[in-house]
């Protein structure tokens, strides 16, 4: 999976089409403590990943989140 | 040893309707619209003041004998779940059973379940059939949980509708329902709870919210059975998979409990699940409690020319309670 291709599932996390990888997670509402936990679980069945939950809250962008899910 | 089928299905919706026009007239305070986009629910069905889920699932069952022109002489067994009976005592399925003039020499077996419900009283079904206990056996799921809330609890006022399911499940050569994967976790009881609603005397910690809710109202913690839901879920579709021995690939269709849009957005990206292969069709009548599946399969099966083979199907809420099933149609 790539970043836009990320990008794209993101927004289905967060209730926001149209979302690049620049785009600031502040500006989400959809990126709020609900949104949180269902990354987690997004990230834990499609990356096989354990998120730290620190380094997920300081991402700025979709792009940040992208990186530490895909280890980049 | 034989095996069970899905044979028919039919479902019966309560005339009455709760649309948002009208949750925002009685509610002027509640964004209306900012609700819908969350739950995806623009419209709810009402059981009236004198209409139970009794009435609901019956009436179901009786579309289903005549639309199918299945004899209901030939029924072997009846389950009936919901967790809105007309009595404590008598069972239900004893009532529904009088009602609908099945044999006298069957079992009736009540199930109080809800949104896992549809996949419990499957599966008893299927375990009757392969037992060799009985030939067809007619499930009903209908629930009214409107008649458990409190008006002004906007989080389930705009989300459940009321509805009955009848669901004819029949002795097969191949094997068309199965591979069954169950998990109960009562810890999370309070999450979805009508306190005072049965012998068990005072309030339950942490559901009371004076002005909102009575002791006897249905309480949801929304946020908590989305928790449960998004760790829940994927597992138990996993584990119906392995036991079926197939891939998501290989599965035609994905009919989840239609609990609100935006939980089964989640879970179907969590999941990776393909869209044109998601179904989603909550959107008039709210979410159905036990009824949900099978209503989400019959509106496929009428809409969807494609839709059949192989369906995964997933039940999750309630108890905790959760199933999911391999059926193929």
């Amino acid at each position: 999976m790539d970043v836009n291709e990320f990008a794209v599932k993101f927004g289905a996390i967060v209730s926001e089409p149209g979302l690049s990888p620049e785009t600031e997670l502040s500006a989400l509402d959809g990126w709020d403590s609900l949104g949180q936990v269902t990354f987690i679980a997004f990230a834990r069945r499609q990356f096989g990943q354990v998120l730290n939950v620190e380094k997920m809250k300081s991402a700025k962008t979709v792009s940040d989140l992208y990186n530490l899910v895909s280890g980049g | 040893m034989a095996f069970s089928k899905i044979e028919a299905i039919a479902y019966y919706l309560p005339e009455q309707t709760f649309p948002d026009s009208e949750v925002a007239r009685l509610h002027p305070e509640w964004d209306v619209g900012r609700i819908s986009l969350k739950t995806g629910v623009t419209d709810r069905r009402r059981a009236s003041e004198d209409e139970t889920a009794l009435d609901l699932g019956v009436k179901a069952a009786e579309r289903l004998f005549s639309e199918s022109g299945f004899p209901r002489e030939k029924v072997d067994a009846v389950v009936f779940c919901t967790q809105n009976p007309d009595y404590i005592l008598p069972p239900n399925s004893c009532l529904a059973h009088e009602r609908l003039g099945l044999r006298h020499d069957i079992p009736a077996y009540d199930l109080s379940h809800g949104c896992a419900g549809f996949v419990s009283a499957l599966s008893m079904a299927d375990a009757l059939i392969r037992a060799g206990a009985a030939k067809h056996v007619l499930v009903i799921t209908a629930d009214t949980y409107s008649k458990r809330m409190n008006p002004d609890d906007r989080t389930v006022q705009t989300l459940f509708g009321d509805a009955g399911a009848a669901t004819l499940v029949s002795e097969s050569d191949t094997e068309r329902i199965g591979a069954f994967a169950f998990d109960t976790d009562g810890s999370g009881s309070r999450n979805l709870i009508v306190p005072m609603s049965g012998a068990r005397k005072g309030e339950v910690e942490g559901t009371a919210s004076p002005g909102l809710r009575g002791p006897a109202d249905l309480f949801m913690n929304g946020r908590e059975i989305m928790v449960f839901a998004l760790s829940k879920v994927p597992e138990l579709m996993d584990r119906s998979l392995a036991k079926a021995g197939i891939s998501v690939d290989d599965v035609g269709w994905f009919v989840f409990h239609q609990a609100n849009a935006f939980m089964l957005e989640n879970l179907r990206a969590i999941c990776g699940l393909p869209e044109d292969k998601f179904i989603v069709n909550m959107h008039k009548i709210g979410n159905t409690v036990s009824a949900s599946i099978p209503i989400a399969l019959r509106m496929a099966m009428d809409v969807k020319p494609a839709f059949g083979g192989k369906v995964l199907i997933v039940g999750f809420g309630v108890g905790y309670e959760s199933g999911s099933a391999v059926i193929d149609l």
